[in-house]
């Protein structure tokens, strides 16, 4: 991996994701979003949701020095310094910058793929998600050099862990996945990608044991994990694969069909969920294998609400986003699956018991938007509206916001730095006009976000993406 | 998530073998099939050849399996038992065209869009029979593509596919790579490779020592390259091993005294003003190219789109567009008619075209693309046609034309013993076009039906098919 100077300052490779940010770094296309840009910022009088599961506590300070917390706790006992600019927070909720694990720079509705290198960076950082796996890419040069823009300052959007291409078998439907059949594709395309610079790599629905095998054993070497939305390798099968973690909870999960043939995608998975038992021992046994291994699980109950009937109510804010063609796109799916065209709500449900049964189980959950699907499920909100939905699913409101901030710090590595808001890590913080530990629906009214100790202008960010979605 | 409707099993993927010369189509491919026999006869046609030879009145033409295994005056050619035959009097036709720039993406200044759906069918049904995609936005996507269309699961084209372009650091725009070091470029380059497309192309920003080292690691494996250039002139490129060159004279920087080296200067465009393409510095460039065998593709058609109130507008191109696409390039197309050299002055344009006739004058091998990027004017396949008919406007008769289109295209891919012209033994890739394109280029608009894989292709019904999608997918 090549490394490079611009302005003296080491920019990014793959070995060197955390890098900070100063304003003076930050180029035209940046600064127009940047509301706090002091070296010292206090931010007084505020709620805080830690992202630890700790009950939110009231009236905090939370000094903000180059870049990291420098001291969290009641007002009056930390010191503001002299100095610093200071914010008051009253009736304002500060949360750790969220951690979305599924969050892809390319978008879909039925008839459209766009890999929106504008939009996706805006939106996810609006929405205070400020740092992402990217899971899949269709375009992975592009992410890649998104990932450098934004490091290098000249493109506002969240710190990125970019996966490289989808790995998948010779068998279905290719649209940008890349297909290995053998073991020496397998380690000839992850060592690639691993050179390459990517951090992560993700196997799709038609890979075969054999490549996967191959595949995990080559990225483990070159220090890259591996994930997977899978069907013709089950969870169980995967995780004495090596593999590191298992995205979409339970709908890609073919350990529960009898009927699927090895290293084959059988679309009748999805009926083997309409019965099963979160509790009973089936799936019992792909937890404890999960937990034994260290295999993380990712919820994506966002996008496969989309399919739901009546499920969720378009948000205003999603459609203005949209381009016209996209909107109409998305709505006339919407109103397919409203006719009943979509997933039994049977199935949903289970799916959100899964997850919960996963966490009771001792199973790290992080979570995520994946903006595909018919299209109604956007960067960023999307993950705001999967928050909701796992407190729906049962999750306590501190639970939810654990999976969404430091469990995805601990799955990617990086809690020592992120996750939650302690002296000492780095300055991630989403400053909410509202309480969303009362109700988690407030965690919309997002205000300001900062990541490095950068404040950044919601608002501003999503107008400039107003109309985008579906186009760059 | 990518593919819910896929798991619930709502749509199904065909297993397909395939036979020598015609293959077993998928339902997907077959629905555009408009001839479906062993051995078709074409009689009563007029032939242009491809060759540049005069067209031949009243010819059968005999494909056999997807060959074309006889040739001639109609009558003195026997129609075997059992053929289809087809009477085309009055009809023209072509070898299939070879575009030599031919993206399986889409632009608008708003949008890039890889369309999978909307370009193979839009090539094929425009005459097109082998494309060079020339620079992939989505190297994967071209990749799994050409599989769909070669195993007969999709209509389309010979592809050869183009790898992701390559072009300097530290950091590549868009979906290109940054080439940063010789480790680096052979890496790519190497990898590329053995994915399997066969040409590589460089952008405007790579460095010679770059190109060098990926030209030497290319050739090793048997690709070819060419170039967007700007940072590396023409001649720079030919010495160090370049197998073509993009966009005529638009993208070359030798004439441009302020550039310093492997830097993209800005002033590379006003170095066009008032050339001579008769000049002793052209025609050092075109004597190298000719020398070294490297061929120049024209690509007027996307250039014509910045000049002011050009190209004609046609609804056919309007039709194709999805609605916001179209209001995206009429838009861009009214700023350029607005603002005073808001794009590419007309005599610059003007003498793009003198230097690509120049340069066929000098002996050099010019074929034709569209690039269907820019403002999104040119479309796939349409835009093509267009090219012809600015080949044309630049002088070349209409039968060199389209001999650039044809014949060119194939020889600078190396494919000229199977195709690029219509002789007994080559493949059966033929146009049949409703008038005279050797009389008015134009003509070439009008085609009917294309012949490729030993199948013939309803042009109208695919172009109905790509109607509102380009811009989507």
């Amino acid at each position: 991996m090549s490394r490079f100077t611009l302005l003296g300052l080491v920019l990014v490779g793959a070995a060197a994701p955390l890098t900070a940010q100063r304003p003076a770094m930050l180029g035209p296309e940046v600064r127009p979003f940047v509301t706090v840009d002091a070296p010292v910022v206090a931010l007084t009088h505020v709620r805080v949701i830690d992202g630890t599961g700790a009950p939110a506590a009231e009236d905090q300070t939370i000094v903000i020095r180059d870049g990291r917390i420098a001291a969290v706790g009641p007002f009056g006992r930390v010191t503001v310094p002299a100095g610093a600019k200071v914010l008051e927070l009253t009736g304002r909720t500060v949360i750790p910058g969220m951690i979305g694990l599924h969050d892809h720079t390319f978008y879909t509705t039925p008839q459209r793929t766009v890999q929106s290198n504008f939009s996706a960076p805006r939106l996810y950082l609006a929405s205070g998600v400020t740092t992402i796996r990217t899971t899949g890419a269709i375009s992975p040069y592009s992410e890649i050099n998104v990932r450098r823009s934004i490091d290098a300052g000249t493109v506002p959007g969240p710190r990125m862990y970019v996966t490289g291409p989808y790995l998948t078998g010779p068998g279905g439907d290719h649209a940008e996945e890349t297909v290995i059949s053998t073991d020496a594709e397998a380690r000839r395309v992850v060592a690639y990608w691993a050179e390459e610079g990517v951090q992560w790599m993700k196997f799709y629905t038609g890979v075969s044991r054999a490549a996967m095998k191959a595949a995990i054993d080559e990225g483990h070497r070159h220090g890259i994990k591996l994930t997977g939305h899978l069907c013709s390798v089950s969870y169980r099968e995967a995780v004495a694969l090596g593999i590191d973690a298992l995205e979409h909870g339970l709908l890609a999960n073919s350990d529960y069909d009898k009927a699927r043939k090895p290293d084959q995608c059988d679309p009748a998975m999805m009926n083997s969920f309409m019965t099963l038992d979160v509790e009973g021992p089936e799936a019992q046994a792909t937890f404890r294998d999960m937990v034994s291994h260290h295999v993380s699980m990712t919820s994506t109950l966002a996008v496969f609400e989309l399919f739901v009937p009546d499920r969720p109510a378009p948000e205003q804010r999603a459609l203005d986003a949209m381009s016209p063609e996209t909107r109409s796109e998305y709505l006339a799916s919407h109103d397919q699956i409203a006719k009943g065209n979509g997933m039994p709500s049977k199935i949903f449900t289970t799916a959100m018991a899964y997850e919960r049964a996963f966490v009771r189980a001792g199973g790290l959950l992080g979570f995520g938007v994946d903006p595909t699907g018919n299209g109604g499920a956007l960067f960023g909100f999307g993950d705001q509206r999967n928050l909701e939905l796992l407190v729906e699913a049962g999750f306590t409101p501190m639970e939810a916001f654990r999976i969404a901030t430091l469990n995805g710090a601990k799955i990617l590595g990086i809690a020592d730095q992120l996750g939650s808001i302690e002296a000492g890590k780095r300055a991630d913080l989403v400053v909410v006009a509202g309480n969303p530990a009362a109700n988690v629906g407030e965690i919309r009214k997002v205000e300001t976000v900062f990541k490095d100790g950068v404040g950044y202008d919601s608002a501003k960010l999503i107008e400039s993406v107003k109309g985008q979605i579906g186009i760059r | 998530m990518r593919s819910y409707l896929v798991a619930l099993g709502l749509m199904t993927a065909g297993i397909h073998s395939l036979a020598a010369q015609r293959p077993t189509l998928g339902g997907r491919a077959k629905a555009f099939v408009s001839v479906d026999a062993p051995v078709v006869a074409l009689t009563h046609a007029r032939v242009i050849d491809g060759t540049g030879a005069a067209p031949v009145e009243d010819q059968t033409v005999i494909i056999t399996d997807g060959k074309i295994t006889a040739l001639g005056k109609t009558g003195s050619v026997s129609v075997p038992s059992g053929a289809k035959e087809i009477d085309l009097t009055g009809k023209s036709v072509l070898p299939g065209l070879i575009g030599l720039h031919d993206h399986s993406y889409y632009t608008t200044s708003s949008r890039t869009v890889q369309s999978n759906f909307s370009a193979p069918l839009l090539y094929l049904a425009a005459g097109l029979t082998t494309i060079r995609t020339t620079g992939a936005n989505n190297p994967y996507a071209e990749l799994n593509l050409k599989r769909e269309v070669d195993a007969g699961r999709f209509p389309g084209t010979r592809m050869f596919i183009t790898g992701p372009y390559l072009t300097g650091g530290p950091t590549g725009s868009g979906s290109m790579v940054p080439l940063n070091d010789e480790a680096e470029a052979r890496r790519v380059v190497a990898y590329w490779a053995e994915e399997g497309v066969q040409w590589l192309k460089f952008y405007t920003g790579v460095s010679r020592a770059a190109m060098k080292a990926a030209i030497d690691e290319g050739h090793k494996r048997g690709l070819k390259f060419t170039g967007h250039l700007c940072s590396v002139p023409y001649r720079e490129a030919v010495a160090l091993g370049m197998d073509g060159l993009e966009h005529g004279m638009f993208a070359n920087s030798d004439y441009d005294k302020t550039r310093t080296p492997d830097q993209c200067s800005p002033n590379m465009m006003k170095s066009y003003v008032g050339l001579d393409v008769n000049s002793p510095e052209v025609q050092a460039t075109f004597k190298d190219m000719t020398a070294r065998n490297v061929a120049l593709t024209s690509t007027l058609v996307v250039y014509e789109l910045f000049v002011a109130n050009r190209p004609p507008l046609e609804q056919r191109v309007l039709d194709a567009m999805s609605p916001d696409a179209r209001t995206e390039y009429l838009t861009s197309r009214s700023r350029i008619a607005e603002t005073p050299n808001g794009g590419i002055p007309l005599d610059v344009f003007k003498t793009g075209m003198k230097y690509e006739y120049a340069f066929v004058k000098a002996g050099g091998l010019l074929a034709s693309g569209v690039d269907p990027t820019g403002n999104g004017g040119a479309l796939f396949g349409f835009g093509d046609q267009r090219n012809l008919e600015l080949l044309v406007e630049a002088g070349f008769t209409p039968l060199e034309a389209i001999q650039i289109g044809s014949a060119n295209g194939a020889k600078a891919l190396g494919i000229y013993d199977k195709t690029g012209s219509i002789a007994v033994g080559k493949l059966a890739e033929l146009v049949v076009v409703n008038g005279n394109p050797a009389a008015q280029i134009s003509d070439i608009k009008k085609v009917e039906t294309i012949f490729r894989d030993g199948y013939g292709w309803d042009s109208a019904k695919m172009i109905e098919a790509v109607r509102g999608q380009v811009g989507v997918r």
